[in-house]
C-alpha cells in the first residue's frame, strides 16, 4: 500500500507575546517531534489529552498551519509551499458548530463549499443531492441551518466535509455533539469511506469508537508520541483500551 | 467559470441578508447614513454660513458607501474567521482573491444604491438641483467611485489575516476618508503633505468629477473618472502581492482559527 501521509521529527511552536515596555516571549511546544506514517485507505487514529498536539498535528497537515521544523507531507508534497498539489485532494471536519453560514440552507451551504472546490454545476447538484442523503438531511436541506439541532449542524458539517469527494478526510472530534444515533451514523460514513479505498484520519476521545474503526493508531501526550500499533497491540495485557491508554497517559506523567 | 463567481457572490449576499427585516434596513442601513449626511449638512451651513450644500451632499451621499464598501468588505476575512469559516476557505483550492471579490459583488452594487438614495435626500431636505446635470454622467461618477472604493475594502480586506484588529484599522480608515476625500473639507484647503493623502485614497476624484458636474471647480470628468478606476486597479494589484504573504504569515502564526 502506498504511504499517503508521512511525519518525521515534526516540530510546532506556538510563540506568543506578554507585556508593552518589558515585552516577555512565551513559547509553547504543542509538537515535540512526532514521526508516523499513514497508508492509503487506512482508517487512522490520533489519540490525546486535550493540548496533547493532535488539533495542531491535524491543522499541519490540512495545510492551515507551517510546522516549526520537521518532514509534514501528504501524497508526497510539503503541506507548506506545496499544498495547491494537495488542497483539492483532502477535506477535514473539525467537531462543533462553526464553520457553517447558520443563515443559508444545508443545501446552499453545500452548494458554496463546493463552489471553493471548483465543482461543475450538474457535478456540485448531483454531489449535493447524494451528500444529503447520506448525513440523512434531505428532508430538512432547505431550511435555514440557524433552525437545526446541534447534531444536525453537525451533520451539515460532515456533508462539507465530503463535497469534494477527498482521498483523505481528517476529522477532529467528529463525533462531538453528535446523539448516539449520529455517531453510528458517522462510523457508517467512515467505515463506506474505507471500502471506498479512502484514507481516514480521526481524533476522538471516545476510545471504544476510536478501538472499533481504526486500523492503526498512535496515542500522543504533551506533543510527544506515548504509543503506537493497532488497538490490540496498544491494548496489551490490559482490560480495556481505555486502561491502557489512561496507564500511558498518566505514566507519562510521573 | 464565472457562473460559480456569480452563484459565490449571490450565496455570500443571501447569508448576509437571509433574516431580512426592514427595521433593520430603515433605521441601520439607510437611517444611521441619512442622519449622519444631515449632520454634517447642517454643520457645514453654520460652520461656512452658506445655504448651497452642493458639494456637502455629494460628498456624505458618496461616503454612505462606506459602510458597505469598507466595513463590510474591510471585515470579510476577520468575520469568516470569527465564524470558523476560514479554514475552510483557506484550506480549498479555489484562489482566495476570487472569494473576496465574489463576496464585494453585491455590496458594490447595493453601496450604489446607497449614494443615489443620499442624492435623493440631499436634494429633498437641502434643495440640491439636477436640473441641467446630466444623469447618465452622474451615475457612471457612482459606479466608478462604488468600483474604487470596493477595491480598496478588498485591499483592507487583506490585513484582516494579519490582524486582529480590524475594528481600529477600519474606523480609523472611516476617518480618514470623512476628513481627506473631500467630502466635508475642500482638498484644494488641505497643507500640501495632506493632499498627497487625499490623492491616494478613493473617492477623492469621484467627489471632485461629481461637484464639476455640478458647477462646482475645474478639471476633467473623464480624466478623473480614469484615475478612479486606475486607483481601484491599484489597489487590487497591492492586494494580490500581498495576499500570498499574508496568507503564509497566517498560516506561520496560526491564526486562522483565534477567535
Amino acid at each position: 500500500m502506498d504511504t499517503v501521509i508521512e511525519v518525521r521529527d515534526l516540530h510546532r511552536e506556538y510563540i506568543t507575546h506578554k507585556g508593552v515596555l518589558h515585552r516577555k516571549k512565551e513559547i509553547v511546544e504543542a509538537v515535540r517531534g512526532i514521526d508516523f506514517s499513514v497508508k492509503k485507505g487506512e482508517i487512522f487514529g490520533l489519540l490525546g489529552q486535550n493540548g496533547a498536539g493532535k488539533t495542531t498535528t491535524i491543522k499541519m497537515l490540512t495545510t492551515l498551519l507551517a510546522p516549526t521544523s520537521g518532514a509534514c507531507k501528504v501524497f508526497g508534497y510539503d503541506t507548506f509551499g506545496e499544498e495547491k498539489y494537495i488542497r483539492k485532494r483532502i477535506n477535514f471536519i473539525f467537531g462543533g458548530e462553526m464553520g457553517i453560514y447558520r443563515r443559508l440552507s444545508a443545501r446552499d451551504n453545500l452548494r458554496y463549499f463546493a463552489n471553493l472546490y471548483l465543482l461543475d454545476a450538474r457535478q456540485r447538484e448531483q454531489r449535493i443531492e447524494e451528500i444529503l442523503e447520506l448525513v440523512e438531511l434531505t428532508d430538512a436541506a432547505d431550511r435555514l441551518a440557524e433552525t437545526y439541532s446541534k447534531g444536525m449542524i453537525q451533520r451539515l458539517q460532515i456533508g462539507r466535509g465530503l463535497i469534494n469527494d477527498p482521498e483523505i478526510l481528517f476529522m477532529d472530534e467528529p463525533t462531538v455533539g453528535l446523539d448516539p444515533v449520529g455517531a453510528r451514523m458517522l462510523r457508517d460514513i467512515i467505515r463506506k469511506l474505507r471500502d471506498e479505498g479512502k484514507t481516514v484520519l480521526l481524533t476522538t476521545h471516545y476510545l471504544p469508537e476510536a478501538e472499533e474503526l481504526c486500523d492503526r493508531m498512535v496515542i500522543l501526550n504533551q506533543g510527544k508520541i506515548a504509543a503506537r500499533g493497532t488497538p490490540a497491540q496498544i491494548k496489551g495485557d490490559a482490560e480495556t483500551l481505555e486502561d491502557a491508554y489512561i496507564a500511558l497517559v498518566q505514566g507519562d506523567k510521573v | 467559470m464565472i457562473k460559480s463567481f456569480l452563484s459565490q457572490a449571490w450565496l455570500y449576499q443571501k447569508a448576509r441578508t437571509a433574516a431580512f427585516d426592514w427595521r433593520e434596513f430603515l433605521f441601520l442601513d439607510a437611517g444611521y447614513p441619512v442622519m449622519t449626511l444631515v449632520f454634517y449638512c447642517l454643520l457645514a451651513a453654520y460652520s461656512f454660513q452658506t445655504t448651497d450644500l452642493t458639494q456637502w451632499v455629494i460628498g456624505n451621499s458618496f461616503l454612505m458607501c462606506v459602510n458597505t464598501c469598507i466595513f463590510g468588505l474591510g471585515s470579510m476575512l476577520r468575520a469568516e474567521r470569527y465564524s470558523g469559516r476560514l479554514r475552510s476557505i483557506i484550506a480549498a483550492p479555489c484562489n482566495l482573491l476570487s472569494v473576496v471579490l465574489s463576496c464585494g459583488l453585491f455590496p458594490s452594487l447595493l453601496a450604489m444604491g446607497a449614494v443615489v438614495f443620499g442624492f435623493l435626500v440631499g436634494s429633498v431636505l437641502f434643495g440640491v438641483s439636477f436640473s441641467g446635470v446630466q444623469i447618465g454622467l452622474t451615475l457612471a461618477v457612482i459606479f466608478c467611485a462604488m468600483v474604487c472604493a470596493s477595491c480598496f475594502g478588498l485591499l483592507l480586506s487583506v490585513f484582516g489575516l494579519l490582524s486582529d484588529s480590524m475594528h481600529l484599522i477600519l474606523n480609523m480608515m472611516n476617518y480618514i476618508l470623512m476628513i481627506f476625500t473631500g467630502a466635508e473639507f475642500p482638498v484644494s484647503q488641505l497643507p500640501a503633505a495632506a493632499q498627497i493623502v487625499s490623492s491616494l485614497l478613493p473617492l477623492t476624484r469621484s467627489i471632485q468629477a461629481m461637484n464639476l458636474l455640478f458647477g462646482n471647480g475645474d478639471g476633467n470628468i473623464y480624466i478623473l473618472l480614469l484615475e478612479e478606476l486606475g486607483m481601484g486597479a491599484i489597489y487590487v494589484l497591492l492586494a494580490v502581492s500581498i495576499l500570498k504573504y499574508a496568507e503564509n504569515a497566517c498560516r506561520k502564526a496560526g491564526k486562522f482559527d483565534l477567535f
